[in-house]
């Protein structure tokens, strides 16, 4: 492996914020500050850099074994590591499902022969998703699932949340809830208001989140298990999730980049890249998410990456699939919303895309720091970068950024002491 | 658009289309069966007066009617905008008639072409003669004047401008040049 | 310039009078003995039904004919009524035949934008899903205005199935757009989710919105409302939002009653006020082929 000298980038030092040193990674893939060889390496200027922990996806579609038209293993690792992510934690929705511990040792094997970057399996709750009979999450758990989900096919009978809530954590597993009540969302495909009316469209009412996101908190507290509800959408779901959090139970949630950067109106042009379940909502319930990660109420941040063909967002808006691919975007996006619009401190963020979803799984954190194998992400903020089909390594196309301009971009991405990004020759 | 010459007063037009009258009654031996159709616009007006001095001379009322060729035209793929279309407003039977399409000025001959194909989507009249208050020559098509106010040679830059009261607020005939580009 | 007509809001207010005000030339053409004018010779108009449809369709093929354009339909097979269709290669095969005007109806929102996308020619939008159906609104607004010259202060009420109808999106848009005042009169599970910024008053009593009604428009009753549970039935329906017999006592005699078609009678509209000499149903038929012939006109490419 060859030597590397990083010089003059603002490394982060959590939680006291950037400070600006020169570092090396040395052949034995470790970081080292103070021993910086005077030869033998690649010296690299990183000025107007930023040095991170790589970053840790909690909701990644991968689609793969089975979708492999969508995206497969190695675009996925590609578009990631040329995000900044190291870690992904697959989604169950897989063909065949994730619901088993032979495909969870599949997907775990797969994802580590490509070597850039690591990805942690989600098992579900159900087999085959179907919301009918408890999956094998104990055995899941031992070839490597970490948390159990069924994202996208939430569980419509209570008493079966609740027992699947009870026997996951009888292994420690988390447990992940796509909040949706499946009648009130039915036949919808954007929010429901004044763009749906306009564009002659059933909507998706926001009632269908909070109905979920309420009962989820209910049976949280009944049998004080811990439940992470994942692409918070609404203003009014993340307040109960506030307000229950303020009487102990213990609930967690994360919101994704397009939540935070767009709200229905970008629907109007029936762009279905915009087409997203949950639906982008009201400017006010974006703002309030907003606020929430100012105010650093957010517990971490996921992308949602849901990668399609492009045939299939070609579709009428009625019939196009739901999702938007996100991974080789998500730290751009938000860098441009959040600290370039909102003003908020990339320092008071970015560990939501990084230690946060670790910490939440219990998993331990990556740090910049004397001796520790290099894991981190270099992001310049002041290159600017097309987002074309050309410029995106991950097989789905289906961002509505296509043709946009942003400013930031990561440089480098190394893991588990190699360099993954930019590819090539290590 | 600079103005040349004008070659008729009101008076000058009144007396042509009073003599054009007089002849259309000698040619069809009265007015039996006779009808007048004005094309728009200003073959409206000038069509008009005509049946006046044809209704005071044999004390009939000749039937009017009012033709708008737009929808006929065979230029409208090469104009820049398209022209305003009004309607039609022939509320007797064309069949059998003896129809005179008034107009202004006949050039090319092209809207009398156009207005030819329109009357005979309306019925089958016994004949169709043509009056117009300036032939000013440039044919493109077999057709012709069997009433003419003045014959007027012209060049190709020229344009004239018949001006009727009930559309320009007075009568006159001008040349005008046309601005080179 | 290349035009698409696929919401009303794709034309200015001129652009909109003047498709009325030269609709009135070509309602007299359909008076003639030979209804037919030159026009559109040598021009293609593409009729693009995905979805079912007798009587725009006919309007519109009747409207091409009347203006000598040639027609070539394109009819999907129900096998091929599927949502995830390819719409743009079926287009595409289309636009390679060099057609001037594509008529396009669907049942998916956004559809035309996707047509207009993928062509040279110009897209006129003949009903996508819920979305908008600006022809209809155009002949509807014509009807209104023919007859009283204008639609500024009308008032008019709209009764029926509003949720999830195209027909109703695009005729709110247009008659507010030429300063009518619009009421909508339906139970509340068949109102819009925005109803409150769309400009428009609510009545749920028929009788209370149609007392100083100049327009009364019904709506057809789609039947999968029942399944839907929005309604309980027909019967109730009637009884509660139907155009019924006993409102034509109290009716000003110049009141113009309305209705998009196909009627049911005697659920959203009783036979005896379809009838009545204050019903412009049939006159509708004919101002949609006069005013389709106008949209061609002002459309059609040099």
């Amino acid at each position: 492996m060859k030597r590397y000298i990083f010089r003059n980038g603002m490394v982060l030092d959590a939680p006291k914020g950037f400070a600006k040193k020169d570092f090396a990674v040395l052949d034995n893939g470790k970081i080292t500050f103070k021993n910086i060889p005077d030869r033998g390496a690649i010296e690299i200027d990183i000025s107007g850099s930023y040095v991170i922990p790589s970053l840790f996806d909690l909701h990644t579609h991968i689609r793969c074994p089975g979708q492999e038209y969508k995206e497969d293993f190695e675009h996925v690792t590609r578009a990631a590591v040329a995000g900044g992510f190291t870690e992904l934690c697959s989604m169950p929705n897989t063909k065949p499902v994730a619901d088993n511990e032979a495909i969870i040792d599949y997907i775990i094997l797969e994802g580590e022969r490509y070597g850039r970057c690591r990805i942690h399996p989600f098992g579900s709750l159900t087999v085959g998703l179907q919301g009918e009979k408890l999956a094998r999450m104990g055995l899941m758990k031992n070839k490597g699932a970490v948390g159990v989900t069924d994202d996208g096919m939430c569980i419509q009978d209570t008493s079966l949340m609740m027992k699947a809530m009870e026997y996951a954590h009888t292994f420690g597993l988390f447990i992940m809830d796509h909040a949706e009540d499946n009648y009130l969302k039915k036949g919808g495909f954007l929010n429901e208001g004044l763009v749906a009316d306009k564009l002659g469209l059933k909507g998706i009412p926001e009632i269908s989140e909070t109905i979920i996101i309420k009962r989820d908190i209910e049976i949280s507290r009944y049998l004080n298990i811990p439940v992470h509800i994942t692409h918070v959408s609404s203003k009014r779901g993340a307040e109960l999730i506030m307000n229950a959090k303020k009487e102990g139970v213990k609930i967690t949630f994360d919101i994704t980049p397009h939540h935070l950067s767009f709200n229905e109106e970008a629907c109007l042009g029936f762009n279905t890249n915009f087409k997203i379940n949950p639906p982008l909502r009201t400017e006010k319930d974006r703002k309030f998410l907003i606020g929430l990660v100012r105010e650093g109420k957010v517990d971490c941040l996921a992308t949602d990456h849901a990668p399609h063909a492009k045939f299939e967002k070609e579709y009428p808006f009625d019939g196009a699939p739901f999702g938007v691919s996100n991974l080789d975007t998500a730290l751009s996006l938000l860098y441009e919303t959040l600290t370039i619009k909102e003003k908020i401190p990339f320092e008071k963020w970015v560990g939501l895309f990084g230690n946060a979803p670790r910490k939440l799984l219990k998993m331990q954190e990556k740090a910049l720091k004397e001796n520790a194998v290099a894991n981190f992400a270099v992001f310049d903020k002041n290159l600017e970068w097309k987002v074309t089909e050309k410029t995106l390594y991950s097989k789905g196309k289906n961002t509505p950024l296509l043709g946009r301009k942003l400013k930031g971009k990561v440089s480098f991405t190394f893991y588990e002491g190699a360099r993954v990004y930019p590819f090539g020759e290590k | 658009m600079k103005e040349k010459a004008r070659i008729m007063s009101k008076e000058d037009i009144f007396r042509s289309l009073k003599r054009i009258a007089h002849e259309i009654i000698e040619f069809n031996h009265g007015v039996e069966g006779l009808a007048i159709l004005g094309i728009r616009r200003r073959g409206v007006p000038l069509g008009k007066v005509i049946k006046e001095f044809i209704d005071k001379t044999e004390n009939s009322d000749v039937p009017f009617g009012i033709i708008d060729i737009t929808l006929y035209r065979d230029d409208l793929s090469t104009l820049s905008s398209k022209p305003k279309v009004n309607s039609t407003e022939i509320d007797f039977d064309l069949n059998n008639k003896l129809v005179i399409l008034v107009d202004d000025v006949l050039y090319t001959g092209r809207t009398t072409r156009a207005a030819l194909d329109e009357i005979m989507d309306y019925g089958r009249p016994r004949s169709i003669q043509t009056a117009v208050l300036i032939d000013r020559g440039h044919r493109e098509l077999p057709i012709m004047a069997n009433f003419a106010g003045k014959v007027i040679p012209t060049k190709k830059t020229e344009v004239i401008e018949v001006k009727t009261e009930e559309t320009d607020g007075r009568w006159e005939v001008l040349i005008v040049e046309k601005e080179k580009k | 310039m290349r035009k698409h007509l696929i919401t009303v809001d794709d034309l200015s207010k001129s652009e909109f009078m003047s498709i009325l005000e030269q609709g009135k030339a070509f309602k007299e053409i359909l008076t003639r003995p030979i209804k037919k004018i030159p026009t559109l010779r040598g021009k293609t108009i593409g009729l693009l039904f995905f979805e079912p449809s007798t009587r725009t369709k006919l309007s519109f093929e009747l409207a091409a004919k009347r203006m000598s354009a040639d027609i070539v339909n394109f009819t999907a097979s129900s096998s091929s009524l599927k949502k995830d269709e390819s719409i743009k290669d079926t287009v595409m095969t289309l636009d390679a035949m060099k057609i001037d005007i594509y008529v396009v109806r669907h049942s998916s929102p956004g559809v035309p934008y996707i047509v207009a996308d993928h062509i040279r020619g110009s897209v006129i939008n003949a009903g996508d899903g819920a979305h908008s159906h600006p022809t209809q609104a155009i002949l509807d607004v014509y009807t209104i205005w023919e007859r009283f010259g204008t639609l500024k202060g009308l008032n008019i009420t709209i009764v029926g199935d509003i949720k999830y109808s195209r027909v109703v999106r695009s005729d709110i848009d247009a008659f507010l757009k030429l300063g009518a005042h619009v009421t909508i009169c339906t139970p509340r599970t068949l109102l819009p989710f925005s109803v409150s910024s769309l400009g428009v008053k609510v009545n749920f009593s028929v009788k209370e919105a149609i007392k100083n009604a100049d327009v009364i428009m019904g709506l057809r009753m789609q039947k999968e409302r029942q399944d839907s549970g929005l309604i309980p039935d027909e019967v109730e329906y009637n009884h509660f939002f139907g155009l019924k017999e006993e409102i034509l006592g109290s009716l000003n005699p110049k009141v113009l009653v309305m209705h998009p078609g196909p009627i049911n009678r005697g659920i959203e509209i009783d036979g005896e006020v379809a009838d009545s000499e204050f019903s412009v149903i049939n006159e509708q038929v004919t101002n949609g082929l006069a005013t389709r012939m106008s949209i061609f006109y002002h459309l059609v490419e040099a």
